[in-house]
């Protein structure tokens, strides 16, 4: 938090259009991908407000651990939480309007649907622009890192990766081609994986993990919890987009360990880089 | 820091379920949280060798099925569903209905659906110029591709 020698108006600005580039940055891949558009209008307007009204407190909860100001109460931390949704979906907006996908033919109700569902993602670009933008990369130093804090950045890192793929057709195509045996394998290299990174930060600025604990006590408590979190996130994004509807109980356990790979390396990585 | 002393209350989060939890051992609830998620990871491993276990290998087994037509204004709509029983998913299914009107040909009414997953269903209409209802509507699928 240096920021030392610049007026808080340019401080804000610079603070602005970093929250921007974060959100283009994270957006990007879902502003590209057709099944959002259709996503825009095909998504049950109840599910949609249940996305909007699940990412604002998460955004505020995110601001409180890394925004692009420093937050002293959650009055500011909604504040930064709702500038963030407010310049992802300025940013969806701009971007949807260049690329013809939103034209002044487009239906009001369409409009909003789009820009709603690819401001999700974006907007936990803009508030993690500060970490991943900002010159000063000492967040994890004065940071408090409790369990539960852990546990909240790591569903953060899993809904953000798992909002980027879960809308793609691959996504369930991925699952209907697989055999239980390679759901199972997929299973096993995911909480591989997730530990790999687990036990590579866990040492790291105070985390949790230290070296006199056995290597199940840090699987148990955070990779394991970590990458069931990361499942019911998979769920709860495929449910929002309409992907579970009519679909057996295994076929859409298949398709949640499917997104729960990406889920679980995004959970894993958002301890490392947030 | 070090692996001890955290988790006070100050900046973590002072009001809310960020909680406290002493020392360096791990608290209670962090061994209960990794039991439910034990529980719930062993049910889909389970669930999943279960399958691997009873699965026969077989390909799709689709039924379809005609629900009451409607009258749009613009033709009358028949919603149908069709039910994939086995064990593998078909996509690209081509259902198919045809109704007599009486006096008049034969007319035929066609869909496509993208996938058909395993034990699922997925629901389709078609759509007839001629007044359905009361008539004799046969349906049936005629064929689907491997995803």
């Amino acid at each position: 938090m240096a920021e030392t020698e610049t007026s808080p108006i340019s401080q804000l600005w610079t603070g602005l259009g970093r929250a921007f580039g974060g959100a283009l940055i994270f957006g990007l891949p879902m502003l590209m991908t057709m099944e959002l558009w259709q996503l825009g209008f095909s998504v049950d307007r109840l599910r949609m407000a249940l996305l909007l009204l699940f990412t604002m407190p998460l955004l505020a909860a995110l601001a409180r651990q890394v925004g692009f100001e420093k937050t002293r109460n959650w009055i500011e931390a909604a504040r930064d939480g709702l500038i963030a949704l407010f310049i992802a979906a300025l940013a969806s907006g701009v971007i949807l309007v260049l690329f013809g996908v939103i034209t002044t033919e487009t239906p009001l109700r369409e409009i909003v649907g789009k820009i709603v569902i690819q401001s999700a993602p974006a907007s936990i670009g803009a508030l993690l622009a500060r970490s991943q933008l900002g010159g000063d990369g000492g967040r994890a130093d004065d940071r408090e890192e409790t369990y539960w804090g852990e546990l909240f950045l790591m569903s953060v890192g899993a809904l953000f990766l798992s909002l980027n793929v879960a809308p793609t057709e691959e996504m369930v195509l991925i699952s209907y081609v697989m055999s239980p045996w390679h759901g199972l394998g997929l299973i096993a290299l995911s909480l591989l994986l997730m530990h790999g990174f687990v036990y590579a930060v866990s040492f790291k600025g105070g985390s949790e993990l230290s070296p006199d604990m056995p290597w199940w006590s840090g699987f148990l408590r955070f990779t394991l919890v970590g990458y069931v979190l990361g499942l019911l996130l998979s769920l709860t994004v495929l449910w929002i987009f309409g992907r579970t509807e009519g679909v057996g109980v295994y076929q859409n356990l298949m398709s949640v360990v499917v997104l729960g790979f990406p889920a679980a390396i995004g959970a894993a990585a958002a301890r490392l880089i947030l | 820091m070090s692996s001890n002393g955290e988790g006070q209350a100050d900046s973590g989060g002072n009001d809310d379920e960020d909680q406290t939890h002493g020392g360096a051992a791990p608290a209670l609830i962090e061994w209960v949280l990794a039991g439910v998620s034990a529980v719930l990871l062993f049910g889909v491993i389970g669930l999943f060798l279960f399958e691997a276990l009873t699965n026969d290998g077989g390909g799709p087994v689709l039924f379809v099925k005609a629900e009451a037509a409607e009258d749009t204004g613009a033709g009358f709509r028949v919603p149908f569903t069709v039910q994939n029983t086995g064990d593998m998913t078909a996509a690209a299914v081509v259902v198919e209905a045809t109704i007599v009107p009486p006096g008049q040909p034969e007319e035929r009414a066609e869909a496509t659906l993208d996938y058909v997953p395993a034990q699922s269903e997925t629901n389709g209409g078609f759509f007839f110029e001629a007044d359905p209802r009361g008539l004799d509507l046969q349906v049936r699928v005629l064929g689907y591709q491997e995803p």
